[in-house]
């Protein structure tokens, strides 16, 4: 069961489709500046600006305590920020003394832990939040039915959520966050209670029904798949602090930071000496070997450097000799991940995981390690 | 945050609605006595003919009489806690201790009644006429059953002898009012003010060892009697007569009461807050007079016949109601200004030792 | 994955035509509602005002006394210490160290019974569990000396016990020493134990217990777990019921006083009881009573730190009741009959021994069984009158009540939050440390002093003051109670309804309210049937003119008229446990479905 598919049955039933409603995004433009907040002692943000363009989907990145939460929050209305604007649109929603409300913001939120109403059927919990539309029962009553068949639970309209899974629960958050067609959509880690699979195809069911609401959408996770998958553009938070923002692919292929490239995943990473430029590429020294990379800002020739590696930027090879671009090391463990086996693998200068080869290779063999030098960046050392 | 704080609006936006409702209803009555000619008496009162004597007084003067009527115990410790803004006109309760103290501290407005007292009557009357008493009690009564035993003592050492050992029971002073003062009373007779209190202490040591019995009240005591537990009882005289009244005798339970020489003066009292303004001051003079005029003591011994009402007049020209016998004729006033600073310690006492 | 062109492509959209765009106002005006900070009207700081109003000054006030008498006209002297030795004199220190024993003694098994009797009525089969609710109402209501008079009926020399053949010396020794003392107090303890409790039980999920079983724990593992998860309910009634038990007046006047075994409060009471009244004493006396509740305090903000345990939310499942086995049914059944024999038979035994026989509570002789005293009663205008009065005043309490208790449990709900949370758990466990006749005699401090009135406050002498003051003395543990519940929401569940267009006052009733509903309708019941036999504050504060029916009994049986008072006593409760019954059986009709569900077990 797809979302695509049963979408198609309602055409078939008889819902038409208004033109042009669809394809104008009706969203929020989301500004933030100079947002700050402190818990007692605790800093959560430190004065953090934030865009996101109508329509667009925003994933914001951190590790716990990074202040992302509280970042989302704010922009909800259910936390006032200490310092800091906010603009949806050219309209301020808080800031100084100022501070609209959250109801009054035209805004929807998919929480955690569901924040589901125990005391609501499912079509109740969905339907409150058409209330603000002030539509007759019957429209409102269509609108639910219709929005819980998107997410497929139009069989559960009677339930209460007590009755329904964890996936199903967050299913009728997500029909309740779309139900009354907000200007701007928030998720709050909304898969980090739910296993793996469904996870995924909840995912999809977010990214696809977001898009096509219109919605602005901010989005918040621990998780950097879940970010490269969902995000037109994705904000990695630091201790209070976007330290890097940009297209998935941006963030991937030039992490600004080490702490950026290491949260958003690498194989591993080597100590090394910065020789200089050549060939388009930077030289680095690691041991007796000399890799090629690529070299974040103030990487200067002759300074200590770490070498971070993106996993997709490892592969193996026979150990021939003695070749100073590649690593030599001996293979630790394996995994078989359908499309070919990832390896862990033990050099001198440290160990590297998830390295990718469609052959197995039997623990305890002899192997070189070669380097993509566009999956290989040099950090200056902290 | 914001929305706790909105909990908050809603809390005290009912609170507020509640309680105005509250204050409407009840503030008028309280600010419009201000400055009328007449103004409401306040009457803290713990006799069981207060209420009708607050009718019948405003039936006679049209004066108002808000009566609060309780026990003795919590009406005094409203009065001490009210000590730097009296709210009270009149207080009537049983015993003249706590009026004395009242006297001594400046409380009490000094008044000279109309009304004649008789010889009882003199005796209780303080010579500075800072309180009134109405009538009063003796303690203590010996009820007993008449049904169970047949030997009657005639004075209070023939209760510390084998005859009655086991049998006598009594209050408990911490939690009886009128008990204070018939401990006081024997330690009076046997001590005097001179002597002080150890001949008393000795004689109720003395009961001890005869198997003294000690119930919290008066009703406790005559509980007693009744199940067998006890065959003699000290009580308060008005609550002896009105056990006789209200039991038919039988075989097994026929409850008779006799005095023994002395009995103590338990008179109820009234007396009048020096506080009040000229105007509250002549109606409660006026409220004094009625309670000790002729239709003023019908009413009180109309309203509670198996109870209040049985005291003994202390006016001239009344009668006591005919169910009592009559008057003891060895009685004792003991000084409340002397016994009633001696009445923490001589609890105290009580409760370690003889209990 | 599908791009989004995809989606949009085959997708057939909402019809936005029905979508009425948002009122102008939400578009046009973002602050229509805003709340301005430092404006006019600051709604905590109104909060604060009441809470020192009702609370704060009455008890502060009554404190200063036992340094400075002199302030209150209750001595000579500005500051002086002779209070506290004048206390300390007396068997003070062997009563303070006697009611700290006794009050936790009573917590432990209050709390022990309280824990064990919610498992059994929320989460087994037990028959008979129906009746509990009520069984815990009745409790409440029962004035500590009906039950003592209920063991005294028992086990007096020729009481029951010897009619009946049995000899009560043993019972009577017992009874009259610290164990009966314990016994009473437990059972006045029990509701407050069994309501924060049960309120909290309710709301927890079965999934935690399973979590245990298929760990491998066995069902005291399990049973573990649920207390660990309870703690906040489970520490908010020991705490509770340890401020109840050291500062009860009736038993240390009683039963205490009876045994000649000293607690605090008896130094209280000969105090503020016996003439003369002296009022530093007494203030010395609250003082170590206060100690003593901050102590409990701190135990309790000790064992809790920094923890919290929200449940009640979403994501909470059905529970699944505990199909107990025969020979587990009789147990319970056994169980449940001996705490009802104990807590409830005993003093309705002594009430209808006193209120049914005409004349004094007698066994032998003439008295006979009759309805006299209740015909006489119920005709009688000293009956209705101040029945139909203390309900009208219970009923304004209760509500009012509760709407504060929800505000005072809410900022007390969040653990190691604010300082104002932690001011305000200290202040409303000292009112419910201190006898009520204190906490009266403050309310005639601070509200008769010749400032007050000169500032055109005349609030002494109303029934407005009597309310106030019969709110101050409820507010605390309704509060109390309402703790459990209120720190087991899930604050999203809330959030949910502000993000999804809900004004404040719209998603406190469409969310809390509801979830929250049967235990708010427990504590408006548990404030009502407390306030309607309540007895210190009514005999201090009562207006001129006036009079609750707990001074209408009380005055009644100081008149020897037992039965009489207890037949009006008897019937006030059964008025009592009427509202309750009403209260729950509307709820039953008219509430929906939905809300019903909350707590309720498959």
């Amino acid at each position: 069961m797809t979302i695509i598919e049963r979408k198609k049955v309602d055409v078939g039933t008889g819902v038409e489709p208004v033109a042009g409603a669809v394809s104008a995004p009706s969203g929020h433009r989301v500004r933030v500046r100079g947002a700050r907040k402190r818990y007692g002692a605790v800093e959560a943000l430190a004065g953090i600006d934030l865009d996101i363009e109508v329509g667009k989907f925003m994933v914001l990145l951190g590790p716990s305590g990074s202040g992302k939460t509280t970042l989302l929050r704010g922009i909800a209305g259910i936390e006032r920020f200490d310092a800091g604007t906010v603009h949806f649109g050219d309209n301020p929603i808080s800031g100084g003394q100022k501070h609209a409300p959250a109801e009054r913001r035209d805004l929807s939120m998919v929480f955690q832990d569901y924040a589901l109403w125990p005391h609501l059927t499912v079509e109740q919990n969905v339907g409150y939040a058409l209330r603000r539309r002030r539509l007759d029962s019957h429209t409102r009553r269509k609108l639910v039915n219709e929005t819980l068949e998107r997410v497929g639970l139009d069989a559960k309209l009677e339930s209460y959520p007590g009755e329904l899974s964890g996936g199903q629960q967050q299913r009728v958050a997500l029909a309740r966050a779309l139900v009354a067609r907000p200007a701007l959509l928030l998720f709050d880690e909304p898969l980090s209670n739910l296993d793996a699979d469904l996870r995924e195809r909840l995912r999809v069911e977010i990214a696809t029904l977001t898009r096509e609401s219109g919605a602005t959408a901010l989005y918040i996770t621990h998780d950097q798949s879940e970010a490269f998958a969902l995000a037109d553009e994705i904000g990695v938070l630091r201790a209070g602090l976007l330290e890097q923002r940009g297209t998935p692919e941006d963030i991937f292929r030039s992490p600004a930071t080490q702490f950026v490239a290491r949260f958003t995943g690498i194989a591993g990473s080597f100590v090394g000496r910065a020789v200089g430029d050549r060939d388009g590429y930077f030289r680095v020294r690691v041991g007796d070997h000399e890799l090629s990379c690529r070299a974040a800002a103030g990487v200067t020739p002759g300074s200590l450097v770490d070498l971070l590696i993106r996993p997709t930027a490892s592969s193996l090879g026979e150990r021939l000799g003695d070749q100073p671009a590649q690593i030599p090391g001996t293979v630790v463990d394996i995994a078989f991940r359908g499309r070919g086996y990832e390896h862990v693998i033990e050099s001198a200068y440290g160990q590297l995981t998830s390295v990718f080869d469609t052959h197995p290779w039997a623990r305890g063999s002899a192997c070189a390690i070669r380097i993509d030098p566009d999956g290989c960046i040099a950090y200056p050392q902290p | 945050m914001i929305h706790k704080s909105r909990v908050a609006i809603g809390a005290v936006v009912l609170t507020a609605t509640v309680l105005l409702a509250g204050c409407t209803s009840t503030s008028v009555s309280q600010t419009g006595s201000v400055s009328k000619a007449v103004e409401p008496l306040v009457l803290y009162a713990a006799e069981a003919y207060d209420a009708n004597m607050g009718k019948a007084f405003t039936a006679k003067t049209g004066i108002p009489v808000k009566v609060v009527d309780d026990s003795t115990g919590p009406l005094l410790t409203k009065v001490a806690a009210e000590k730097n803004n009296p709210q009270w006109s009149l207080l009537w309760v049983d015993g003249d201790t706590a009026f004395a103290s009242l006297d001594q501290q400046g409380e009490l407005l000094k008044y000279q009644p109309t009304a004649a007292y008789n010889t009882v009557g003199k005796a209780i009357l303080p010579t500075d006429n800072s309180y009134f008493p109405t009538g009063t009690t003796v303690m203590a009564a010996l009820i007993y059953n008449s049904a169970k035993v047949t030997s009657v003592p005639t004075t209070y050492q023939d209760l510390t002898t084998a005859a009655y050992r086991g049998q006598v029971g009594m209050n408990d002073p911490s939690q009886s009012g009128p008990t204070y003062p018939f401990i006081a009373g024997i330690m009076n007779q046997l001590g005097g003010q001179a002597a002080g209190v150890a001949d008393g202490e000795a004689y109720f040591s003395q009961l001890k060892s005869n198997g003294l019995k000690v119930y919290p009240t008066n009703g406790d005591t005559l509980h007693a009697l009744e199940t067998g537990q006890i065959n003699y009882g000290l009580i308060q005289s008005s609550a002896a007569t009105g056990e006789t009244i209200n039991v038919k005798p039988t075989s097994k339970y026929a409850p008779k009461v006799v005095y023994l020489p002395k009995s103590t003066l338990l008179p109820s009292v009234l007396g009048i807050d020096k506080a009040i303004d000229k105007t509250q001051q002549a109606e409660a003079e006026k409220f004094v007079d009625f309670a000790l005029s002729p239709a003023g003591q019908k009413v009180m011994q109309a309203a509670d016949t198996a109870g209040d009402s049985l005291y003994w007049p202390v006016v001239n020209g009344v009668t006591a109601l005919s169910q009592l016998p009559t008057f003891p004729s060895a009685y004792q006033r003991i000084d409340p200004t002397y016994w009633g600073p001696l009445q923490a310690k001589v609890v105290t006492w009580f409760d370690t030792s003889i209990k | 994955m599908p791009t989004t062109d995809d989606v949009l492509g085959t997708a057939a959209p909402l019809d936005l035509s029905q979508l009425a765009p948002l009122p102008p106002v939400a578009r046009s005006s973002w602050f229509g509602r805003t709340r301005r900070i430092g404006g006019r009207f600051n709604p905590i700081t109104v909060f604060w005002l009441l809470i020192v109003a009702i609370l704060i000054l009455p008890i502060a006030l009554f404190l200063a006394v036992a340094f400075s008498p002199r302030l209150l006209d209750q001595g000579t002297q500005w500051f002086t210490l002779s209070a506290f030795a004048g206390a300390v004199n007396s068997d003070l220190l062997l009563g303070m160290l006697h009611s700290l024993i006794i009050g936790i003694t009573t917590a432990v098994i209050s709390a022990a019974i309280g824990f064990a009797l919610a498992w059994v009525v929320l989460r087994t089969n037990a028959p008979g569990r129906r009746i509990c609710t009520g069984v815990v109402f009745a409790l409440l209501l029962t004035p500590s000396y009906l039950i003592a008079l209920g063991w005294e009926r028992l086990v007096e020399p020729n009481g029951v016990l010897e009619v009946l053949g049995y000899d009560a010396t043993w019972a009577r020794d017992v009874i009259y020493g610290p164990v009966g003392i314990v016994v009473v107090l437990t059972v006045k303890g029990l509701p407050f134990a069994y309501l924060a409790i049960s309120n909290a039980m309710r709301g927890l999920g079965h999934e935690f217990e399973d979590a245990v079983r298929v760990h491998g724990g066995g069902p005291i593992a399990s049973l573990r777990i649920v207390l660990a998860l309870l703690a906040p309910a489970v520490w908010s009634a020991l705490a509770i019921v340890f401020a109840e038990s050291v500062s009860d007046f009736g038993v240390a006047s009683t039963l205490a006083n009876d045994a000649h075994f000293p607690v605090a409060t008896y130094s209280l009471y000969n105090a503020v009881q016996a003439f003369p009244v002296n009022f530093p004493v007494a203030s010395a006396v609250s003082w170590v009573l206060l100690v003593l509740v901050i102590l409990a305090l701190l135990a309790q903000n000790r064992a809790l730190r920094g923890r919290s345990y929200r449940v009640l939310g979403g994501r909470s499942r059905q529970v699944i009741r505990v199909q107990l086995s025969r020979g587990a049914k009789i147990a319970s059944t056994v169980a449940l009959l001996v705490l009802l024999v104990i807590s409830l038979g005993v003093p309705t035994f002594g009430a209808i021994s006193a209120s049914l026989i005409d004349g004094l509570g007698s066994l032998a002789g003439t008295h006979q069984w009759s309805l006299a005293n209740y015909q006489r009663v119920i005709v009688s205008p000293d009956l209705s009158q101040p029945l139909l009065y203390s309900a009208e005043l219970a009923a304004i309490t209760a509500t009012v009540t509760l709407v504060l208790a929800v505000v005072c449990a809410r900022l007390l709900a969040n653990k190691g939050g604010s300082v104002g949370g932690r001011v305000l758990d200290l202040v409303l466990l000292a009112a419910v440390a201190l006898p009520g006749i204190v906490f009266a005699a403050g309310y005639i401090f601070a509200y008769n002093l010749p400032l007050t009135n000169a500032l055109g406050i005349h609030l002494y002498g109303t029934t407005t003051l009597l309310v106030l003051a019969y709110l101050a003395t409820a507010l605390p543990s309704t509060s109390r109670v309402l703790v459990g519940t209120m720190s087991q929401i899930q604050e999203s569940m809330s959030h949910a309804s502000r993000v999804h267009g809900s004004g404040p006052i719209r998603s406190w009733l469409t969310i809390v309210l509801p979830v929250t509903a049967r235990p708010l309708l427990s504590a408006w019941l548990l404030t009502y049937t407390a306030t309607l036999l309540e007895l210190p504050v009514s005999q201090l504060l009562a207006p001129p003119g006036e009079m609750p029916i707990s001074v209408g009994i009380t005055t009644a049986l100081s008149k020897y008229d037992y039965g009489g008072g207890t037949a009006m006593e008897v019937l006030a409760i059964l008025s009592a446990l009427a509202v309750v019954g009403v209260g729950y059986l509307l709820f039953k009709l008219i509430a929906p479905v939905g809300w019903r569900r909350i707590g309720r077990s498959a």
